[in-house]
Order: C-alpha cells, then sequence, then structure tokens
C-alpha cells in the first residue's frame, strides 16, 4: 500500500541532491524515498531494542537482591520494571505476551554473562 | 529409538539437517559443531515466534573466529524433534543469518554422519532435557 506524504523541513541541497540521484537510476524520488527509510529503519531498529534489552539487564542487576527474594518463582521483567511474580510459566508467559521485549525467567542464581563459540565459517552482515 | 533424515542437497557438498518443530513452527536447522549454542536462527524468525518476550536474563555474546564479539539475544525455546519436547537455548542476531543447532542441544544425543548414505540418525539415549 502506498501513501502520500508531506515531509517538513527536507534540507533543499539533500532534495535536489537526491531527486537527481534518483532521476539518473530511473526510479522517482518517491521510491528513492522508500528505499531510503527502510535502510534507515533496518540500521536503527536494532540499536534501539538493543537499548530496551539492556536497561531491562541494568535492571534486573541493579534489583537482584530484591529478585532474589522470589527465588523459586517465576518473574516478567520488561520496561525497567518487575511486571510480576508467578508461580507457573504459563502465566507469566501471558503477562510477557504484552510486550515487544521482555525478561520472563525462573529467579534462581545470579545471571551471568556467557559466551559462544560460532564456527569459523559463520558470516556476520 | 532413532530418526534419520537425507543430507540436504542445497548445500555443496550436501550437509547434515535436522527437521524439527520450534516454538511449533518448522525449522530446517543445520548440524554445526563448531557452534557452541542451542540453536541459533534468523532476527525475523525468533521475533515471529514472539521470542523477545521471553528473554533469559544471562547475557549471551558470540564470539567470531576473527574475535569480533556481538551479542545475542537469547530465550528458552521448545524444539520438538519427532512429538518429543525438549527445551534448547535460542540465540538469535540481527547481525547472523543463520539457522544452526549447535553442541548444547546435540550433546543430549548419539548423532552418527552416515556419509556414503548421505544420511544423518539421531538417537535418544535419554529422556533429560524433555519439555514439561
Amino acid at each position: 500500500m502506498k501513501k502520500n506524504i508531506l515531509i517538513r523541513g527536507v534540507d533543499v541541497g539533500v532534495y535536489r541532491s537526491a531527486k537527481a540521484a534518483a532521476s539518473l537510476r530511473g526510479i522517482t524520488l518517491g521510491e528513492a524515498v522508500n528505499q531510503a527509510l527502510s535502510e534507515w529503519v533496518k540500521r536503527v531498529e536494532p540499536l534501539t531494542l538493543e537499548r530496551e534489552v539492556e536497561q531491562n539487564l541494568e535492571f534486573i542487576r541493579s534489583s537482584w537482591d530484591d529478585l532474589i527474594k522470589y527465588k523459586g518463582k517465576i518473574v516478567v521483567v520488561a520496561q525497567q520494571k518487575l511486571q510480576g511474580v508467578f508461580e507457573h510459566f504459563e502465566e507469566a508467559r501471558r503477562v510477557a505476551s504484552r510486550f515487544r521485549v521482555a525478561h520472563t525467567f525462573l529467579v534462581d542464581r545470579k545471571p551471568m554473562e556467557k559466551v559462544i563459540e560460532l564456527g569459523p565459517e559463520m558470516e556476520v552482515r | 529409538m532413532a530418526q534419520k533424515w537425507k543430507y540436504d542437497e542445497t548445500f555443496t557438498p550436501p550437509a547434515a539437517v535436522v527437521k524439527a518443530k520450534l516454538c511449533g513452527q518448522s525449522v530446517n536447522l543445520l548440524v554445526d559443531t563448531g557452534f557452541s549454542g542451542g540453536v541459533l536462527i534468523p532476527f525475523w524468525m525468533f521475533e515471529r515466534m514472539s521470542l523477545l518476550s521471553y528473554l533469559t536474563p544471562d547475557e549471551y555474546y558470540a564470539v567470531m573466529a576473527d574475535t569480533r564479539k556481538i551479542r545475542l539475544y537469547t530465550a528458552t525455546g521448545v524444539l520438538t524433534l519427532r512429538s518429543k519436547k525438549h527445551t534448547v537455548n535460542t540465540h538469535s542476531s540481527p547481525y547472523i543469518d543463520k539457522k544452526i543447532v549447535g553442541r548444547d542441544f546435540l550433546k543430549r544425543f548419539l548423532l552418527t554422519l552416515n556419509g556414503p548414505k548421505s544420511e544423518l540418525i539421531v538417537s535418544y539415549p535419554t529422556t533429560n532435557h524433555e519439555a514439561p
């Protein structure tokens, strides 16, 4: 689906060079904007996600002395908060599924950093 | 009780691949003994399985052969092999586009790579690690 949008504050120089570059490649400026925006999202999205994961982990690390009181129970941490304490994974999963990013785990030992080996032929983008 | 799969001929030379269900979705995982984790899947698949909502608090990093270190998102998934369910650490990264099964999962089984018959045989020695 396509949509017509008005974008305010576009730099005239950037607009002119983008229009010229699109024309040279035989594509419309709209197609060029689509390509540029999807590339930008691909680049930025993992960083946003990584920040959200890091914030949850920071909460878990800094609140560990409180979390360990729930040893043997399942907790859900999302949006840098303890969202709930549960007896069973099923209940915890129901709550966790409301969040795109959540840490859902059995409180047991202090979380650790672990290193995984990848084979020599593994390629990273 | 053993399960057999023909090598996947889309690889050159043909490669051992486990055909399983991960979180209810069919997935073909390349057997990779150089990978020390459980299962590694592409990030779009990890997201589609909603595994970002069930991350583990342990921080996993992958070390590449050239010593680069990248963060892996890790959740506990359920891998079904011939109706038997196994919990498995499922890793993913937006920067790695592979479907592989590694030593942390494979250590639970007896694996035979029958080269002349182009066949992978997985035997189940015990019922350890089965998901509830």
